[in-house]
């Protein structure tokens, strides 16, 4: 099929710790790009630089974690390459009284792909995660589609851990405000909080 | 506890993340306390939703087949040989160890451990990959740029806000978490040529491979990759760089004008 050669053993050892992520890479991926060809093209790079620099990879650590922040980095570059001038939100790492900006990246639209992914992401709530900012976005798909813990999104992030929640907890708060009158007719919010 | 306090813990007890303790004292105040109780249910149920209707996507059949192709044909043109060969170029003598070590050690993964040390390698490494690395925190105040590096656990030195002599300003800074840990990169920028410091931790350099200049007090030592030129330098326990598309001489004016140093 391919001559990527299973019996080396330092490429068996990538197929078995790093390769066998690929599907949890492309799911997320999906929803970062918002569309399949772009995801395609994430993750074949995020394994590339992966292959590239696995002889760094600490074999004990978590290499999920470790292959998402690759994937973030190239992301967040792809992006740059795209736009010239990227539009900035305020960071909020935990500097109290300090100005600064994050890149932001928009939501990409959405493009008729295969039938398969078009159905499964034409959702409403695929479309409210889809268009949350984002520094948010990646945070609720680590932690609540992923089930990582604070510990190895901070790390995927290179972010302190009161970060991770803080973002989680403002993530939320926006898919909430979109999806307030959808959740309740699905059963998910008995009540108005009005928050 | 009371509401306040109680209001910034919802995010962490929904997702299992508080202390036994602090887990104990929040459900206490939920059981007296309708309005924080509204809330957190709340936020379950927006955690629950996402995870409930964002399906799992399995990657596409022909993906796998697609990345294997292209890590076979990566090995094939491992950008390691090049750095070899320019290596052999300089040193005539070594060929046959580097050929030899070629054939006799397949594995790649010991192949780059074997070059790591190499300055001529790392400064490739250094350049190649920070040709990739995108500007993870844009501002033009060196004091954030200085706190948001501690916030990450890094400590760094005082950042100018130019590079003297010539108009480089100061426009961001990232983290190279790939090719080592704790490597902060301070980037300027001057009539679209980017400019960047960066202090080298986590790969021994072995300095007195490399050509050197005495420039005043310092002592530089430089390598070409490219189109970019590499100057790095000690100072106490680190190694320091500048990298950029930009003359080694200026470079170096501006790393013995800019008192990181
Ligand atoms: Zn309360
Ligand atoms: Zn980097």
């Amino acid at each position: 099929m391919h001559d990527f050669d299973r019996t080396d053993d330092a490429n068996e050892d990538f197929q078995t710790t790093a390769l066998v992520h690929m599907d949890a890479l492309f799911n997320s991926a999906v929803r970062m790009t918002g569309n399949v060809a772009d995801a395609e093209d994430l993750v074949q790079e995020t394994f590339l630089k992966a292959f590239r620099f696995f002889a760094r990879f600490r074999k004990d650590s978590n290499c999920l974690a470790w292959l998402f922040k690759i994937m973030k980095n190239s992301y967040i570059n792809r992006f740059r390459q795209k736009s010239r001038e990227p539009a900035t939100v305020s960071i909020d790492a935990g500097l109290p009284g300090q100005e600064g900006t994050f890149l932001e990246t928009p939501g990409h639209e959405m493009e008729p792909a295969d039938s398969m992914y078009s159905r499964i992401l034409d959702d409403e709530v695929e479309d409210a995660v889809r268009s949350l900012p984002e520094e948010f976005k990646l945070v609720v798909l680590l932690s609540d589609v992923e089930g990582m813990q604070y510990r190895e999104i901070a790390d995927v992030l290179g972010c302190p851990v009161g970060t991770v929640r803080s973002r989680l907890s403002r993530g939320r708060s926006h898919l909430r405000k979109h999806l307030q009158s959808y959740a309740r007719e699905l059963g998910y919010l008995e009540k108005d909080t009005g928050r | 506890m009371n509401c306040r306090t109680a209001d910034e813990l919802f995010t962490a007890y929904v997702d299992g993340e508080l202390g036994t303790d602090t887990e104990t004292s929040l459900a206490a105040h939920l059981e007296v306390c309708n309005t924080c109780r509204l809330e957190v249910e709340v936020e379950e149920s927006v955690k629950r939703m996402v995870s409930d209707r964002l399906q799992h996507i399995p990657a596409p059949v022909g993906l796998k087949s697609r990345v294997c192709a292209a890590l076979a044909e990566e090995e094939e043109h491992r950008p390691w040989w090049h750095e070899i060969s320019r290596r052999v170029r300089r040193h005539p003598r070594q060929i046959v160890g580097a050929l030899a070590a070629l054939f006799l050690v397949a594995a790649v993964g010991i192949l780059s451990t074997v070059l790591e040390p190499e300055p001529p390698a790392l400064a490739a490494r250094l350049m190649r990959h920070h040709a990739d690395c995108a500007v993870q925190f844009a501002t033009d105040k060196p004091l954030t740029v200085k706190s948001w590096f501690q916030s990450q656990g890094i400590d760094v030195a005082d950042t100018p806000s130019s590079l003297a002599p010539f108009e480089y300003s100061l426009i961001g800074a990232h983290i190279c978490e790939m090719l080592h840990q704790n490597a902060a990169y301070m980037v300027y920028r001057h009539q679209g040529k980017e400019v960047s410091i960066c202090r080298v931790d986590g790969i021994p350099v072995d300095l007195q491979k490399l050509e050197h200049v005495d420039y005043g007090s310092a002592r530089f030592y430089t390598v070409t990759y490219g189109n970019s030129n590499l100057v790095m330098w000690q100072e106490k326990e680190s190694v320091f760089a500048i990298v950029g598309q930009v003359k080694s001489e200026d470079l170096m004016a501006m790393a013995a004008e800019t008192r990181i140093l």
